[in-house]
């Protein structure tokens, strides 16, 4: 889910998460998602700025269960 | 040796030329213009030793050199000098020199610098810069432009990632400020991982920026990603300025399809590098923070967005929260509303029940007590109409009865006096006589034998006949 995800990628999203929150464009059920969402790739970012490349390569293999 | 018809001895010859010349130049300077080359500087002794030379314009031949020495106390003139031009005194510059010509019998000819002009090479390093960025727009015009008095170049188009992780770092290996650059990275308060990789280059001998060139290629050809180049000077006296003005350097960082930073720790002018690269900084640790900012920058921003999407959710909630209250408490009013209105309706509804079901009671009543009187009153009637019915009847079954029985005794007198007419002692007055045989009255002769004894009622007699004989009588004398 976060396999690939680029610095830009995620940044993308969040605008895109802020937006629509901030328009109110989306219902209340898919709200919680959204914030999920959003500090899931907050996480992924900071983790990935205070991480080295190999060890975020073994992070990733370690979450996605396919990849392993 | 002594042979003076054949010639005279060197040492008169030298003497000769030392002369001449003393008698020429003894106590003259001149101002030369030439570049120097072949500089090599004495450290214990704190002398340089190098050529003037002057070159063909075109060709690059050289086409004059002289020796040159610079003794020790022209040190501090030279630093001087290399503080006013932003440049080391080095091979390749133009310089505007003082000198006295000496001869030594020994040595040579030599010219010992005296004085050195800092503005005339400051302004040759000028002049060169100038055909350098001159040639770089003509010869680039698709990746260098001069716009509103600045220099835009492709590299400068190009954009930053977000985040810097992965930097190429070109510098020579010894340089002091690729030690600056690499702790600040390396020890950065956030925690931010940032890998460096270097490229490195000589120390000296670079003048047109060859090695770095070569040094741009290996990184672009290098099979792992940069999000950016970092090219730092050295600092310190063994390093070299010159080939951040050079044109195939600044060509080659115009043109990099990844964003270049520079930190060259200028003394002077910027250099053409630094027009040319994407960012230029004053230091390596300078370049160092920026990267650490440029992420924190990032981390700063998500972390905004995440205030953003904090602060909004809330809001979004706390009104969703009180749009769902005041939904609930419509819901409750109207249902309030409702329930009273339905209550309200049921107790009309009980209500009109009651009293059209007490009309309908009372009608029921009515019809009831009508109907019962009806019924109380009627069997009455019926009972008293059966009476005279009761009563006609028994007149007229009396009536009937007695005319019945009148008609009966009128029939009875007339059969009494027909019984009377007809009784046989009537009978047998009127001449008639009862003839019985064995007890029983007969009617007909036919049982009446010759012979047989037969009794006769006669009037008030009975006769005791034997039967002589019987005949067959036809005759109507009986006949009525």
């Amino acid at each position: 889910m976060v396999n690939n995800l680029t610095y830009e990628g995620a940044m993308e999203e969040l605008k895109e998460i802020a937006l629509q929150i901030d328009n109110e464009s989306v219902t209340v059920d898919v709200l919680a998602d959204k914030v999920k969402r959003a500090s899931e790739l907050i996480e992924f970012c900071q983790l990935k700025l205070k991480t080295t490349e190999t060890e975020i390569n073994q992070i990733i293999k370690k979450m996605d269960p396919k990849e392993g | 040796m002594n042979s003076t018809s054949l010639g005279i001895r060197l040492s008169e010859f030298t003497a000769l030329i030392k002369q001449t010349l003393d008698d020429r130049f003894a106590g003259q300077t001149f101002w030369v213009i030439a570049e120097i080359s072949s500089l090599n500087h004495h450290a214990r002794s704190n002398m340089y030793y190098f050529h003037l030379i002057e070159k063909e314009e075109h060709s690059g031949q050289i086409k004059a050199e002289i020796s040159a020495v610079a003794f020790s106390q022209l040190a501090n003139a030279i630093q001087e000098f290399e503080q006013q031009t932003g440049q080391q005194f080095q091979n390749g510059i133009q310089v505007l020199l003082n000198v006295s010509v000496s001869y030594h019998p020994v040595y040579g000819l030599k010219v010992s610098m005296l004085k050195i002009d800092a503005s005339f090479t400051i302004g040759q390093l000028q002049k060169q810069r100038e055909a350098t960025l001159a040639k770089l727009l003509v010869e680039n015009p698709d990746s260098v432009q001069f716009v509103n008095g600045q220099y835009h170049t492709r590299n400068q188009g190009l954009k930053i990632p977000l985040v810097i992780q992965r930097v190429a770092v070109i510098s020579s290996e010894t340089s002091a400020g690729l030690q600056d650059f690499k702790h600040t990275v390396e020890e950065n308060s956030y925690g931010y991982k940032i890998s460096v990789q270097l490229f490195q280059t000589a120390v000296q001998g670079d003048e047109q920026g060859k090695q770095l060139v070569e040094k741009l290629i290996e990184v672009f050809r290098a099979p792992q990603a940069f999000d950016i180049v970092v090219i730092v000077r050295g600092g310190g006296a063994q390093t070299d300025f010159l080939m951040f003005d050079a044109y195939p350097v600044a060509r080659a960082i115009a043109r990099f399809p990844i964003p270049v930073l520079t930190g060259l720790g200028h003394l002077k002018d910027i250099s053409i590098a630094d027009l040319m690269a994407h960012t230029a900084l004053k230091t390596p640790t300078k370049v160092a923070e920026f990267i650490i900012a440029h992420n924190r920058q990032f981390e700063e921003r998500i972390l905004q967005i995440r205030q953003q999407i904090i602060i909004k959710t809330q809001q979004r909630l706390t009104f969703e929260k009180e749009i769902l209250a005041s939904k609930i408490n419509e819901i409750q009013t109207s249902f309030r509303i409702l329930l009273q209105t339905q209550s309200e309706e049921l107790q009309s509804i009980k209500h009109k029940l009651l009293i059209q079901s007490q009309g309908v009671l009372n009608k029921n009543s009515d019809s009831l007590n009508e109907l019962s009187q009806k019924l109380s009153l009627r069997p009455a009637t019926i009972i008293s109409n059966a009476q005279n019915n009761f009563e006609n009847k028994k007149l007229e079954f009396e009536q009937i009865v007695l005319r019945r029985i009148k008609n009966q005794e009128n029939k009875l007198q007339h059969f009494t006096s027909l019984f009377r007419a007809l009784s046989p002692a009537n009978t047998l007055k009127r001449g008639f006589a009862i003839v019985i045989k064995d007890g029983v009255i007969q009617t007909d002769a036919r049982q009446i034998k010759k012979d047989d004894s037969i009794q006769v009622y006669l009037g008030e007699s009975e006769l005791d006949v034997s039967v002589i004989k019987k005949q067959k009588k036809y005759g109507k004398q009986f006949n009525l």
